[in-house]
């Protein structure tokens, strides 16, 4: 079964073409990367399946459900981190996540489990009550990523969610995804570093608004005849094609 | 419901947890009705005048005797030359100059005209004083008027500026922290965050409207508390009337920031236009001056103005005692405020 | 030197490119003080009363014509009896009932007091309009510097004050507060910078603003209400400048001391807004209020800038006249601007 579906989606502003008739899917559990220099029209697809903006045409599913027509349903599926790691600052963690558990519906119960188990995972016993602004950058990606899986969500979009983050922090963070995604989780990143694109199940990258390459990062490597992740998206970036 | 209750939990947690903006919510309104009440007094009095007698009768000399006598004037001296007056009036050490020149029938005053309000008052307790001297010639004819004071027979102007400050802080306070707080999340970027959870446009405004509105309510009962522990001013009116129509005046006022704060880019832009229409909706509402002074247009103006309709609410209700069946119609217009700007608010939500 | 002028040019492209923001500085002076030169006016004019006439003669009638005919007053009906009265005041229809006895020429005015500046002004217009009562003696009135009585030459140089006062304020008192939030503060605090010419860099600039605003507001004044110009223009411009700084280096003030833009626009609004408008002498004579009141009105700027302002425009005086005025002034202006730089922030806590 696919996570994603995607059907000739398009978004225009005025007479620009971010997004230009994109079809593709993802698979249910696969770590899917989205590749793309700036501008290449990533953040836009990625606003559309999230539901933060309406497709001008064409339709996705996301979880099974149409987001031109289940928008909300589809949003209770879905988890999102952004590479602004979005929660409130002056919150303490706990705050956050109580939050952001609450809105997407549990109850007090499971959200109470779900938030020690929070604390357990990313070992953030005596962290709770901080709050978020006094926390260094990589504990608090690690609270923005438990954040987004805390209503076990079938997929978790993640927007660039390691910029500014140190190597070995990077590492850990991405040994992170892999276990999530062997739990059957799908998820969907966006990134600019080449040596976390190696850890991706598949790679889609986009150049120009349009899907110009989708497929598993050694096949890339090999159809293109390059030795690098980095060759690849230069090659394809200039406009070679896969 | 359960949503909301979060986002209620949330916002709260958010408000009371910067230190630094307590004080301003709760202390500053107070200290602001405290003292600012005790400024509006149009109540003239102290006025400097000075006599220059050139008659020098006994007439005259009782003229000068009477101005020390009244409670109204402080007679400054030292003026006994043309070029004395000048000068003093020019400076500002005397409001008026009362002349009376060497045996002839009149009086000459000269008042410093700068506010003219003031000089109007000045002219009117000076003719009264002359009329103590050389009392008037009253036949049978002659029209005589005179008044009283209905609800406020003193005239105290503590027990209009009290509850009409109190209108304006609350009025203040719900705009400001309203029309700031959504283009706050989008400049810090959590609104993005919001945007991709099950979050509904109707949650997300009641969770911002309801702790304004309750904060506003607090500061409003507050309010009204230390008008009767300070000033020992209670309501002529039923304090449901007032308290039910706060209700209905804050969700106008807030509808109103939320509009704002959406419609704009920055929380400086939201502020200054937020800044705008608060000095239009104070300078406006017919507390400091009348509303039926204004020309037509700005009569039609004031007529979408929340803070004129609440304030002469307030003071129909705590001075005349006007019950529900009184203010019915304002409370009308307000409703229809609520209504409007809570539903543009909605409109312009870019979700 | 020229980290200083790159500095001010720095500032300079930031408001210039901000339109929106800019349209917004530079419109709502102009708005709001043709809106209130307008609006703002202390002479009754179509005042609501009602009549009650009880004596129902040749000469009642000819006195409700009169209070009809004056401009003053609009008759919004008759009345004949108390409980009428009480119901039109409690429904706020009418401000004053105006009573004519059955027992001769006396007329009884019954107002409603609870807004007792209105009250005041009623009783006062309708006695003119309708007493015969004049002292034994002549007394000839000449209203000196303001000779119509008009209460825009009152109010439209205060409204200059309080205008001028909250849009400076406002320009400075987030800017630091901004960059704090947005975390450009570091990069100026890593530049050799110093915190004086970090305060000057940023409130430099918006004097050039304000520079505008002051011309605006002072053809306005002149051009549309008529305001006499006794004094003299650079004068005024002088002075109005430097009360426009006197603004300025309080909002940088506050941008040092709050930590959030949000905390720095409700102490620079919900702060400033009724104190300015209050205890500035704009409404209220000052020399009516109470004594600590009068005391406090000392520490608002506006209060001394409306007494320069309206003695130049009004009295025609010069610089001596308003020495006192100019020196406060500047020397609020020189402690803002110090405790600013004391309190800047060397480095980030």
């Amino acid at each position: 079964m696919n996570a994603i579906e995607t059907h000739h989606l398009t978004k225009r502003f005025g007479g620009f073409t971010a997004v230009d008739d994109l079809t593709f899917s993802v698979r249910a559990g696969e770590i899917f990367g989205f590749l793309g220099a700036n501008g290449a029209g990533k953040t836009t697809a990625m606003k559309m399946l999230t539901g933060l903006a309406a497709p001008t045409s064409g339709d996705a599913t996301v979880a099974g459900r149409s987001i031109r027509d289940h928008a909300v349903s589809v949003k209770k599926r879905i988890g999102y981190m952004s590479q602004r790691f979005s929660l409130y600052e002056d919150l303490s963690v706990r705050e956050n996540l109580r939050f952001f558990g609450g809105v997407y519906g549990l109850d007090d119960a499971t959200l109470a489990d779900r938030i020690a188990r929070f604390e357990t995972t990313y070992h953030m016993s005596g962290r709770m009550h901080t709050r978020v602004k006094e926390l260094p950058l990589g504990i608090k990606q690690n609270v923005a990523f438990g954040t987004a899986l805390l209503h076990q969500p079938d997929i978790v979009f993640l927007d660039e969610p390691t910029g500014g983050v140190d190597p070995i922090t990077r590492r850990r963070f991405w040994g992170m995804l892999v276990e999530e995604a062997a739990r059957g989780t799908t998820l969907f990143v966006t990134t600019h570093y080449m040596d976390e694109a190696e850890y991706c199940d598949r790679i889609g990258m986009m150049v120009d608004g349009k899907l110009v390459a989708l497929d598993t990062p050694a096949r890339l490597k090999q159809t293109m005849g390059v030795a690098t992740m980095d060759d690849v998206f230069v090659k394809l970036a200039r406009g070679g094609a896969a | 419901m359960r949503i909301l209750r979060f986002i209620l939990v949330k916002e709260f947690t958010q408000i009371f947890r910067d230190k630094a903006m307590l004080p301003i919510l709760f202390v500053l309104p107070v200290v602001q009705l405290l003292v600012l009440s005790h400024a509006a007094v149009f109540e003239v009095n102290g006025l400097r005048i000075a006599v220059w007698d050139q008659d020098r009768t006994e007439e005259s000399r009782r003229l000068e005797q009477a101005f020390r006598a009244n409670t109204y004037f402080e007679v400054v001296e030292g003026v006994q030359n043309e070029a004395a007056a000048n000068r003093y009036l020019r400076e500002g050490r005397v409001n008026a100059v009362v002349m009376i020149p060497r045996g002839s029938g009149v009086v000459h005053v000269r008042i410093d005209a700068v506010d003219g309000y003031t000089a109007g008052i000045a002219d009117a307790y000076i003719r009264q004083v002359v009329a103590s001297v050389w009392p008037p010639a009253i036949g049978p004819d002659t029209r005589i008027v005179s008044g009283r004071f209905r609800f406020n027979p003193e005239l105290d102007d503590k027990r209009n500026m009290v509850p009409a400050i109190l209108v304006l802080l609350i009025t203040m306070l719900g705009a400001f922290l309203s029309a700031m707080n959504i283009v706050r999340e989008r400049e810090i970027g959590t609104m993005d965050q919001l945007d991709v959870t099950p979050i509904t446009r109707a949650h997300f405004i009641l969770g911002k409207l309801i702790p304004f509105w309750l904060i506003g309510l607090g500061m409003f009962g507050i309010g009204l508390t230390v008008a009767w522990a300070v000033f020992g001013i209670v309501s002529a009116g039923p304090l449901p009337v007032l308290f039910g129509t706060a209700a209905l005046y804050l969700l106008s006022v807030l509808g109103l920031g939320l509009w704002v704060s959406s419609v704009s880019d920055t929380q400086h832009q939201a502020m200054l236009v937020a800044w705008f229409l608060l000095v239009v909706f104070i300078l406006m509402s017919g507390l400091f001056t009348p509303v039926s002074s204004m020309p037509e247009w700005a009569r039609h103006i004031a007529q979408l103005n929340p803070v004129k309709w609440y304030i002469d609410l307030v003071r129909r209700v705590m001075l005349a005692g006007a019950g529900w069946a009184d203010v019915l119609p304002s409370v009308g217009v307000l409703a229809v405020f609520a209504v409007a700007w809570n539903s543009l608010a909605w409109w312009s939500m870019r979700r | 030197m020229n980290a200083f002028l790159g500095f001010i040019l720095k500032e300079f492209r930031h408001i210039l490119r901000d339109r929106r923001t800019l349209a917004i500085l530079f419109g709502l002076p102009i708005v709001q003080l043709l809106l209130f030169g307008y609006a703002i006016r202390n002479e009754l004019t179509s005042a609501e009363i009602a009549v009650w006439d009880q004596a129902r003669t040749a000469e009642s009638r000819a006195a409700i014509a009169r209070l009809e005919a004056g401009g003053y007053f609009r008759v919004m009906g008759r009345v004949d009896s108390e409980t009428q009265v009480d119901h039109l005041f409690r429904r706020g229809v009418v401000r004053q009932v105006v009573v004519f006895p059955t027992d001769g020429p006396r007329v009884h005015l019954i107002t409603d007091g609870s807004d007792p500046n209105m009250a005041r002004l009623l009783q006062r217009y309708t006695m003119g309009v309708l007493s015969d009562v004049e002292p034994g003696k002549d007394v000839r009135t000449t209203y000196l510097y303001n000779p119509g009585l008009k209460s825009a030459n009152l109010f439209v140089p205060g409204l200059m004050a309080v205008i001028l006062m909250l849009v400076s304020t406002l320009m400075t008192s987030i800017s630091l507060t901004r960059e704090k939030e947005t975390g450009t503060l570091e990069t100026l605090l890593a530049s050799p910078l110093a915190p004086a010419q970090i305060i000057w860099g940023k409130v430099l600039p918006y004097l050039l603003v304000s520079f505008v605003n002051v011309g605006t507001v002072l053809v306005i004044a002149r051009a549309v209400f008529g305001v006499p110009f006794n004094g003299s223009v650079a004068l005024f411009i002088f002075v109005s400048l430097l009360y426009a700084f006197t603004a300025l280096a309080l909002g940088m003030l506050i941008s040092t001391v709050a930590r959030t833009q949000q905390t720095a626009m409700m102490l620079s609004l919900g702060g400033l807004l009724l104190p300015t408008i209050l205890l500035s002498g704009f409404i209220y004579p000052i020399s009516n209020m109470p004594d600590i009141l009068q005391a406090i009105s000392h520490v608002i700027p506006a209060r001394w800038y409306m007494v320069a302002n309206r003695a130049i425009l009004l009295k025609g005086a010069g610089l001596a006249d308003i020495g006192r005025e100019v020196l406060i002034l500047a020397g609020m202006t020189a402690l803002f601007l110090t405790v600013s730089i004391r309190r800047f922030p060397i480095r980030l806590d």
